[in-house]
């Protein structure tokens, strides 16, 4: 896989067109859900997605491997979203408000979760800081190790991990009776 | 149940993820195991995250209309700047190496016509007198001496030639033409106030009188094959500039071919004796004729500065011998010989 990766990578440097299909293909659908996140319609978030790819085609040929290829991404898709939220400040709607909820529900990778528990713990994220919010997102919905975070929001690992921890605490508080040891 | 006091309690979280180091893990599995508040929030962690990666599991692929639309807006790609040849690999390295040669043998020939010429002069083999027909002439020519970037009056004045207009205006068989003159342009003011043909100053063979042919279309222009044989066309073909095309195309200034020897009343038949008898000396040979008293020389190339030192002895040589930027004419050469005028 990281084989894989460093040649299509190779391509993304060079503006190659095929290598950005790739790029779409696997990490697409990450940063189109992680924009839903971030946005208030399903429009709002192809904009988003849209803005962000176009952003990784510009720095992509500048990408030197410091940091795995996923984290990079990632980075520069949290950029994007933390300032697109920044720029609906103070409107803020909780999830469950969302006009995206009914297109959100037809998702496949929500078809399992459809139901009660879904909604609650939506509605349970909904009530966490913004800070707190991103770090669950990233590393509960999307995967990313501590260290990635701590990349991808521009926060020590330390910070991560003492949110998290936070953020956990008051989840259960919150699906406590849902989610059952 | 009483709330842990202990700060590896939040380090639960992590030690759920696996983010905690060996040792940090130690410390953990030992506080659990005598923290039964940490053992039932570290069993409702572990739920609560198996619940996340349960209900959130792999994302949903990118809807093909917006795939298709980031794919249409991306920005075309600049296109790349090519490498230096040196940094090229196969037939691309090649071709530039071929291209920094050709340029290292441009450079070559515009070094000054005078060091070249000692080297051109000494390297040249041939002990005896060889007459080649003009082509053969001007290729061997091309080969052993360097040639200079031609004066634009001079491509001009080709390009003239080429067309066959000089010559034509002038009436002059083209084919009975007489050898180009040499190129030098600063030689041309002394040309056109050379006297004109006196009855002391025959024609050479049966070639129409052409004793000074305008400078800047004489430079290496093809005169035909007539004449004497190459001489002439030793400035034309190949050195005159638009015959052999790419490098070849570049002129030089044309060896002299064409001479005249001024001397005092009454001393023309003398010297043409005297000439004539140095010039087989040296291994050559000269057809003299009459009216005007002109020497055909064919002379071997390594001879040819020692004909050109004895020539200054004799009289006064037109053009100069000691402008050192153009060697007297190898394998052949014209000398005129002339008695001063009015002094």
């Amino acid at each position: 896989m990281k084989a894989e990766e460093a040649r299509w990578l190779a391509g993304l440097r060079r503006g190659d067109a095929a290598a950005y299909g790739w790029l779409l293909d696997t990490f697409g659908g990450r940063v189109h859900g992680l924009a839903r996140r971030y946005t208030r319609s399903e429009a709002d978030a192809e904009d988003l997605t849209q803005e962000i790819f176009l952003a990784l085609h510009a720095s992509l040929p500048k990408f030197r491997g410091e940091a795995a290829l996923s984290t990079f991404i990632y980075r520069v898709a949290m950029n994007h979203c933390l300032k697109h939220r920044a720029r609906q400040r103070p409107e803020s709607v909780p999830y469950d408000d969302l006009p995206l909820a009914s297109p959100e529900q037809q998702r496949p990778d929500r078809v399992a979760a459809q139901g009660e528990l879904a909604s609650t713990i939506e509605a349970a994220l909904a009530t966490l800081s913004l800070d707190h919010r991103d770090v669950v997102v990233l590393h509960e919905l999307h995967g990313l190790t501590y260290a990635e975070c701590a990349t991808a929001l521009g926060v020590p690992v330390g910070t991560v991990k003492s949110r998290l921890f936070n953020a956990f605490k008051r989840l259960r508080g919150q699906l406590e009776g849902y989610v059952h040891a | 149940m009483p709330e842990c006091k202990s700060p590896l309690r939040e380090e639960l979280k992590a030690y759920v993820d696996g983010e905690l180091s060996a040792g940090e893990r130690a410390r953990v599995e030992k506080h659990l195991k005598s923290c039964d508040t940490c053992q039932a929030e570290l069993a409702s962690l572990q739920q609560l995250t198996k619940t996340f990666a349960t209900v959130f599991s792999e994302p949903a692929p990118l809807p093909a209309a917006l795939r298709a639309r980031i794919l249409s807006q991306l920005p075309e790609p600049a296109p790349a700047r090519p490498l230096p040849f040196w940094r090229r690999r196969g037939p691309q390295a090649l071709g530039g190496g071929v291209l920094a040669f050709a340029c290292a043998v441009w450079l070559w020939g515009r070094v000054p016509q005078e060091a070249l010429q000692e080297k051109a002069l000494s390297s040249a083999t041939a002990s005896a007198p060889v007459v080649l027909p003009a082509p053969e002439v001007a290729q061997d020519r091309a080969k052993e001496l360097p040639q200079a970037a031609p004066t634009p009056e001079a491509a001009t004045a080709n390009r003239a030639m080429a067309r066959g207009e000089v010559f034509a205006s002038k009436g002059a068989p083209r084919l009975a033409s007489p050898p180009a003159p040499p190129v030098h342009l600063a030689d041309s003011p002394k040309k056109e106030e050379a006297p004109a043909p006196s009855e002391s100053r025959l024609t050479f063979g049966g070639a129409p009188s052409k004793p000074m042919a305008p400078p800047l279309a004489s430079s290496g222009v093809p005169t035909g094959g007539g004449g004497i044989p190459g001489s002439g066309s030793m400035a034309g073909n190949g050195r005159g500039g638009f015959g052999g095309g790419g490098f070849k195309a570049k002129a030089v200034l044309a060896p002299i071919t064409e001479l005249t020897l001024t001397v005092a009343a009454g001393k023309v038949d003398a010297t043409v004796t005297e000439l004539k008898k140095q010039i087989e000396e040296l291994g050559g040979s000269a057809t003299v004729t009459e009216k005007p008293k002109k020497l055909t020389v064919t002379l071997p190339s390594e001879k040819a500065l020692q004909l050109r030192s004895q020539l200054e002895t004799l009289g006064k040589v037109v053009p100069s011998l000691k402008e050192g930027k153009r060697d007297v004419g190898i394998e052949s050469l014209e000398i005129t010989v002339q008695e001063e005028s009015g002094n």
